[in-house]
């Protein structure tokens, strides 16, 4: 039973990988908080989302995940409750900026989640 | 501690196969099936096995979503019940996080389990108020939509350096949407504007202040002395604060003497103000956003909120993640992120909404499931005029011609309505009306409908708004917790500014209006001015303002906290005039604009914190926000601005106002207008220390629901529920016989799509300030237009394709979007693109059709051609 049950995830895992690309998390420290625009900011997506809907975006993000290859990390969604995922997390393409922009921020404080396995 | 029942929400063409492959789960037992969702049950004490379970759950395919009921929650029921929502939401956060954390993953990813820990709710925000002693940290409310959240700004060193939701806020109990979340940055782009410029031999010169005021007030001055007071005009902003829309309108109608002023707030909200003073007598909702916590059954009208009230949207759909049975129901002509998180989703076709809800009403009626006792009480039945027109037309003009008729006419006309009559209009199913239908037809529902642009920029917007009302009210489904009809709003003070304070052609402040003689006189004798002053007659609606700039009826304009340039329909039709007839143009904002390109004075504005204010959003909350930061260069505020121009055409004693409490005195003149009228606004203080409170506002208590006893204070004890206002009427609602009529541009062969214009989550209007957010630009760069692939593969479009979008009045090239990219699907035949790019005015394609009663335009429907290029 159980093995039934894994035996479907691990494709799935991959393929959500594949739908994930590009991940920032590759130079072996990464956080979460090169993604935040000041402290407390939702932080932005590093990957392509290809796929729409939180069931997809909770498949690595619910638990965590860390493949120890190269975009094989998710980090862990505080709040697994909220439903509309692009509500606060934006996806970024590469592009030019419209116009400069001056902001400073509060800077978060320094923390990283994953680091990986030696 | 263990999962006693699961909902399964599936999508109907995957019932089958996920039966099947629940049946390999032993521990799950199917209890019923229903329509398009699973209650299941699952009896399992082994936590890690329950958790293992809802993963497999949530990656079947098919599954739209997963809602648990977990034991462990039984003798919290109760406590539920009553704790507030934001209590409600810790408990289940760290229940979660207790138990579903680091189970799991070990059985399921086994080795590939991670080492690191993720990050709490608290952690992972890292800010706490006050957790910084540098920064200083104040409540505000946020700068875009009409939801009003509430927010908590972190200034440090005279610089805004951080926000987060106010978790104190009833509105949004500490959550924002990506606009908020990066709205500090609104501030800062690099290319603020800092001086006056003033236009002097074709190029824009920086002059002092005194420069740029003396040259607007002469030119101002002159015009009016050589043509008269109606040669100028005034075009303001549902983004005005109350203190600046109530200073431009006594600017306005008591120092000028014209009615030539309106605001943006007339492309979005008109046909809901004309809803509900055609239905109820008197504008603004009788519900809140109270009743979004206790409904069962959310009907979204053409309403994408998933995108464009994200707060109030996630407020909604996470109640269903934390086991509330709530069914959310999805009418559109597209596919949107409210359709992938709605239970039902109803394609319909342009325009045939009109069709859809008298569908409803017919079979409410038919199938004898009206509310007998509360349409005999509270409401009467008419009709007004029909083939009413499109106000294409120069100086259109219109009055409609309401008529009293009996339940028995109102039933007659209904039977046009039959749902297999109206099926193919709609483009739908008569089964699928019938169980739309089936939720008003049961009393133990209780239902809030939802719309906004999909209903209001509509060229039946108002009748549109009175069909939904009919609906609720033939039901008696409105003016009770949870069942209401909330006529969502767009701007952060389209209500507050425009609507409460009157800032449109026909309106003195508060609920007074230039054409009742009354109301002249008190207004002008508040003000100081002689009765003459304030012209009795209402002059241009805002596009027909513009049409009169381009003809040189208007002369001059001025311009403030909006981007005309960029949002009126059909811009060739005035834009071709301004070229010949040059008028004198001014504009305040904060950024170059598409506006500010035709300006002859541009004046730099203080933007949101960097002056004082107060907003009043959709649920009749009025909320202040103090300056927290100084404008950059030499920006100054809206009001200030106003006074300075006043004082200088010779309108000084109008404005003797403390100019150190300028914002404060004016909200308290304002407020003397308000007393009595059911719109009554509290003292200033106590909105700077409350989270906004909705008005009538009486002995400084608010009022949840208007027009119920207990609640509102102007229903008399005994009167149960009174629409007082509709004096009328006695003080009953209005059910409106108003057909379907179709739109003024149909297409046809050759012009077979639809074009239907709006907004993405990440861009507001006409993206001044959020394309200067770097990470909101870079989610959407610019503007695109979505196409369906069955269309596209028939043209050979692809994604990336350049397309020439062609109408009868103009034309456009953009990048097609085909693909079902996350964001939304068009349906066949009708195409999409957002209006937010100033590189690509949609608005040279649109059609400048209009609602003849609300005079708001459609930018939902026209027929164009898509070349490729």
């Amino acid at each position: 039973m159980r093995n039934q049950n894994r035996k479907g995830l691990i494709p799935f895992i991959v393929l959500s990988l594949f739908f994930a690309q590009g991940s920032v998390f590759a130079s072996g420290k990464q956080s979460v908080n090169d993604l935040q625009a000041y402290r407390g900011a939702p932080p932005t997506i590093p990957h392509n989302v290809r796929e729409l809907g939180r069931k997809k975006c909770l498949s690595c993000h619910f638990r965590g995940l860390d493949l120890g290859i190269k975009g094989g990390e998710a980090y862990k969604t505080p709040h697994p409750e909220r439903a509309n995922c692009l509500q606060c997390h934006l996806p970024q393409k590469e592009t030019e900026l419209f116009k400069e922009n001056k902001f400073v921020p509060l800077k978060p404080k320094k923390k990283t989640f994953f680091e990986k396995k030696d | 501690m263990n999962i006693s029942s699961i909902l399964l929400h599936i999508q109907p063409d995957y019932k089958k196969e996920i039966e099947t492959d629940l049946l390999l789960t032993k521990e799950i037992q199917i209890e019923k099936s229903l329509e398009d969702r699973l209650a299941l049950t699952l009896e399992s004490p082994d936590l890690n096995r329950s958790t293992e379970i809802w993963a497999y759950l949530e990656r079947l395919e098919g599954v739209e979503s997963v809602t648990m009921a977990y034991c462990h929650f039984d003798d919290l029921v109760e406590e539920k019940k009553s704790a507030s929502f934001l209590e409600k939401e810790v408990t289940r956060r760290e229940f979660i996080r207790k138990t579903a954390a680091a189970a799991a993953l070990a059985i399921l990813f086994g080795q590939l389990a991670t080492k690191g820990h993720a990050a709490s709710a608290e952690s992972s925000n890292g800010l706490e108020v006050g957790s910084d002693s540098s920064v200083n940290w104040q409540k505000g409310v946020c700068r875009f939509c009409g939801v009003g959240c509430g927010v908590m700004l972190g200034t440090r060193g005279g610089r805004v350096v951080a926000i987060q939701g106010d978790k104190k806020s009833p509105v949004n109990k500490g959550l924002l949407c990506v606009k908020g979340y990066y709205s500090p940055k609104i501030l800062y782009g690099d290319d603020r504007l800092t001086k006056p410029l003033v236009r002097k031999n074709g190029k824009m010169v920086p002059v002092s202040w005194d420069e740029a005021l003396d040259l607007v007030a002469s030119k101002f001055k002159g015009l009016v002395d050589q043509h008269g007071p109606d040669a100028v005009s005034m075009y303001g902003s549902g983004q005005w604060t109350i203190q600046e829309g109530y200073a431009a309108l006594k600017f306005m109608k008591g120092g000028i003497g014209t009615n030539n002023l309106e605001a943006n707030a007339r492309l979005c909200m008109a046909s809901a103000v004309t809803g509900f003073m055609t239905s109820f007598g008197s504008d603004e909702p009788m519900g809140c956003y109270d009743d979004l916590d206790i409904a069962d059954t959310f009907f979204f009208w053409g309403n994408n909120s998933a995108e464009m009230h994200p707060i109030l949207f996630s407020r909604i759909v996470d109640r269903r993640s934390k086991g509330d049975d709530i069914t959310l129901i999805d009418l559109a002509t597209r596919k949107t992120r409210t359709t992938h998180l709605s239970d039902i989703h109803v394609s319909m076709n342009p325009q045939s909404d009109l069709a859809l809800a008298n569908s409803i009403a017919h079979i409410i009626i038919r199938d004898k499931k009206w509310d007998p006792e509360f349409v005999k009480k509270h409401v009467v039945f008419k009709k007004g005029k029909t083939n009413i027109g499109y106000v294409l037309e120069d100086n259109f003009k219109f009055k409609d011609k309401p008529q009293l008729i009996e339940f028995d006419e109102y039933k007659e006309f209904l039977k046009d309505y039959a749902p297999e009559k109206v099926a193919s209009l709609i483009g739908t199913t008569p089964e699928q009306i019938e169980g739309l239908a089936n939720y008003f037809k049961d009393s133990k529902k209780k239902i809030v409908s939802l719309w906004c642009m999909g209903v209001n920029q509509h060229t039946r917007g108002t009748w549109m708004n009175n069909l939904i009302y009919n609906l609720h009210l033939l039901t008696g489904q409105i003016c009770k917790p949870g069942s209401t009809a909330l006529s969502l709003t767009g701007q952060p003070s389209a209500c507050g500014t425009v609507r409460e304070v009157g800032v449109v052609t026909n309106r003195l402040p508060s609920a007074h209006v230039v054409t009742n003689p009354k109301h002249r006189e008190k207004v002008a004798k508040m003000w100081g001015v002689p009765v003459e002053k304030i012209s009795p007659t209402p002059t241009y609606h805002a596009v027909e303002m513009f049409r009169a700039l381009g003809r040189g009826d208007v002369k001059a304009m001025w311009i403030s906290t909006t981007n005309p340039f960029q949002t009126i329909p059909n811009l060739e039709r005035f834009e071709k005039g301004l070229k010949k007839n040059k008028p004198f143009i001014v504009v305040s904002d904060v950024y170059p604009t598409a506006s500010t390109k035709f300006a002859d004075v541009i004046l730099p504005s203080s933007l949101w914190v960097e002056k004082e204010g107060c907003f009043g959003n959709t649920e009749r909350r009025t909320q202040f926000f103090p300056k927290m930061v100084d404008p950059p260069g030499d920006a100054k505020s809206d009001v200030w601005q106003i006074v300075e121009v006043a004082k200088r055409m010779g309108y000084g004693k109008l404005f003797q106002f403390n100019p150190d409490k300028l914002e404060e005195e004016i909200f308290e003149e304002y407020r003397t207008f308000t007393l009595g009228t059911g719109k009554d606004v509290g003292p200033y203080e106590l909105y700077q220390k409350e989270r906004g409170l909705r008005w009538p506002v009486i002995d400084g208590k608010e009022t949840k629901y208007r027009y119920v006893e207990g609640e509102d204070p102007y229903v008399k004890p005994g009167e149960g529920i009174k629409f007082y206002k509709n004096k009328k009427d006695n003080g009953r609602a209005v059910i409106w016989a108003r057909p379907y009529e179709p739109p003024a541009e149909v297409p046809d062969k050759e012009y077979p799509f639809w074009l239907c214009t709006g907004r993405v989550l990440e861009h507001w209007h006409t993206g001044t300030l959020t394309r200067r957010v770097p990470e909101l630009h870079k989610s959407v760069p610019e503007a695109y237009v979505e196409i369906h692939p069955l269309d596209a593969e028939k043209q050979g479009i692809v994604s990336g394709d350049k397309v020439r979008l062609i109408s009868r009045r103009g034309h456009l090239e953009l990048t097609a979007d085909v693909s079902y990219s996350g964001r939304a699907l068009s349906q066949r035949g009708m195409v999409f693109v957002p209006f937010f790019d100033e590189a690509k005015l949609i608005n040279f394609v649109t059609l400048d059709s209009m609602c003849p009663i609300s005079k708001e335009p459609d930018y939902k429907k026209c027929a164009i051609k898509i070349e490729k290029v």
